[in-house]
């Protein structure tokens, strides 16, 4: 029926290139009566920690001009909720299930892939490696590229599945970051999370967020996340899986053809629950009007593209 | 839970006081909303990337009532909305909630939007139903009309003595010890009940934390928790209410709520007013 859609992205075959973007997707579950799963590829659940997170002070959430800040904090269940209550849930599921894995040092990291590696339920893993790293003063684990070719070779040698890597879109030097990983082990790179950002109740003379600081996403960081997904691609030609405001299948096809192989679906969903389903119907009308095989022809394909 | 998506149409947007009486058809939400339930709206405009909650004021058969306040660009485009337009709703999110049959209602301004369902669904089943509504003003005591339809005993009251007795909503309710001198002096109706009855509120922090103060911790009370949100099925977790157990935690207003009890609820750690 998708035929035409299908695609393969990070050692997993997706029946579409939708992918619901951790954090907005839940435990894979909360969705189900709102958005048609089987326009969806794959679920990327909830960043999972050894223990569970209780996340940071409300106000959590803020809209900005074509986006929105979220600092919910990474709160989650903890691994062994996570595999003793949610994952049973996901059997019926239609898709591919990613478990996404949050940590606070290399060795946790690495405890919940070796975790998950058991679960029948997860087809792959990603790790979030924005998290602050409480061995190197709270550095993020992607700002240092030695480090983070170490953590993903530590979680590759026990995940025992596909494994993704879900980059920070405020580095120096994104392609040396992408190879870091992919010199670890990635077997997709997720291009790319959140941008940092924050919003001011000039009223109140306040942060709106609780935290203060929070992450970017929705149709603002758009533009930027594309011009990351083309450099990567044009650099190491990996498989990438693109993130941020892909809220339309114009959105989705731009990154395909910048080189991504999927599309993470996240801030959109609030607004628009139908928007997987109008995306992989707009993608397969697209396909068939300019006359394509399938939707995989066409990654990274840009016409009068940059040497 | 059972929740849709549905192409509402406006039938009716009447003003009230500062506020929009919204009558909707929606025949899927209006078949599945209870009492304390709400919807997320979408802004009928580009550039609106969160939907609005809003919590369903009645619902009839086919049709739901919204009591919008224009607080914000977004909430003043839904308040706009003319007869004949469509709205994109989602829901209807939170939990039910069997309201004790010996409860009171409190309502602070347009508060009385988040359980005029319950008080209404209490009294047309005959169930004995008095609410205590308070706002600053008279002209924040909304849905006069639809109270004066309803076989409930409402004592107004305001801070500044415009409309009904002088004070905060919190000091007049009945069956609650510290309020009972006051309720003496006040002549309130006879018949009360014994104290101790169950508190059902919706309004500002400001009320919270003054009901927090006359109720203590022992009372019986629930409160309505209206927050910043995006997703209202418990995926996203932006909604977080501060609670005590275990310390330091959080639940989501959409998922536990928005009626928590009151006790669950670390008040100190509250986000600010949306």
């Amino acid at each position: 029926m998708n035929a035409e859609i299908k695609v393969e992205a990070g050692g997993l075959e997706l029946a579409t290139p939708v992918v619901l973007a951790s954090g907005c997707a839940g435990y894979g579950d909360e969705w189900l009566e709102l958005v048609d799963l089987d326009a969806v590829g794959a679920v990327v659940l909830k960043g999972v920690s050894l223990e569970p997170w209780p996340g940071n002070a409300p106000p959590r959430i803020a809209e900005a001009p074509a986006g929105v800040i979220n600092a919910v904090g990474l709160e989650n269940v903890g691994l062994d909720t996570l595999v003793r209550e949610k994952l049973p849930a996901l059997d019926g599921l239609p898709c591919k299930v990613v478990a996404n894995v949050v940590g606070r040092s290399r060795d946790e990291y690495r405890d919940v892939c070796s975790a998950l590696a058991a679960e029948r339920r997860v087809d792959a893993l990603e790790l979030n490696v924005s998290c602050p790293n409480v061995e190197a003063r709270g550095m993020a684990f992607c700002a240092d590229a030695e480090g983070l070719r170490d953590l993903v070779a530590d979680c590759r040698d026990v995940a025992g599945k596909p494994l993704w890597v879900k980059l920070a879109p405020m580095v120096t030097d994104i392609v040396a970051v992408a190879r870091a990983a992919l010199d670890g082990g990635a077997d997709a790179l997720t291009i790319a999370n959140t941008v940092p950002a924050m919003a001011v109740n000039v009223e109140a003379r306040r942060a709106v967020l609780g935290n203060v600081y929070g992450g970017l996403s929705g149709p603002a960081i758009r533009p930027i996340n594309l011009r990351l997904v083309h450099v990567v691609y044009k650099e190491t030609g990996a498989d990438l899986i693109a993130s941020g405001g892909v809220d339309g299948w114009r959105a989705a096809a731009a990154y395909i053809l910048a080189g991504a192989r999927a599309v993470q679906v996240g801030t959109a969903l609030f607004d628009n629950p139908g928007a997987p389903a109008e995306i992989v119907a707009g993608l397969k009308e697209y396909v068939k009007r300019e006359m394509f095989d399938g939707l995989s022809f066409l990654v990274g394909k840009l016409r009068g593209d940059r040497k | 839970m059972t929740y849709v998506r549905e192409i509402a149409t406006v039938i009716a947007n009447d003003a009230d006081g500062d506020a929009r009486m919204l009558r909707l058809g929606a025949l899927r939400i209006a078949a599945a909303a209870r009492p304390f339930q709400f919807v997320l709206a979408k802004v009928p405009a580009a550039g609106f990337m969160l939907r609005r909650p809003l919590s369903i004021f009645d619902a009839g058969d086919e049709e739901i009532e919204l009591l919008i306040r224009p607080v914000s660009e977004g909430t003043g485009r839904l308040c706009r909305l003319a007869p004949g337009e469509s709205c994109d709703l989602t829901g209807p999110f939170g939990r039910e909630f069997d309201v004790p049959e010996d409860s009171v209602f409190v309502a602070g301004g347009i508060g009385v939007a988040g359980i005029f369902f319950a008080l209404a669904t209490a009294a047309r089943s005959g169930r004995k139903a008095a609410l205590v509504y308070g706002a600053r003003t008279g002209a924040q005591l909304y849905a006069g009309r639809q109270l004066g339809d309803l076989a409930v005993d409402v004592t107004s009251v305001t801070e500044d003595g415009s409309s009904g007795l002088k004070g905060l909503a919190a000091d007049f309710i009945p069956g609650i010890p510290s309020a009972e001198t006051k309720l003496m002096s006040r002549a309130l109706k006879e018949d009360l009940p014994p104290y101790r009855r169950a508190v059902i509120a919706c309004g500002p922090r400001a009320m919270y934390v003054a009901l927090h103060k006359i109720l203590g911790d022992d009372a019986r009370w629930y409160a309505l928790m209206e927050e910043r949100m995006a997703c209202g099925v418990g995926a996203c977790r932006s909604c977080a209410v501060p609670v005590r157990e275990p310390a330091g935690s959080y639940v989501a207003a959409c998922e536990e709520g928005p009626l928590v009890d009151a006790a669950a609820v670390d008040w100190g750690r509250l986000g600010e007013e949306i």
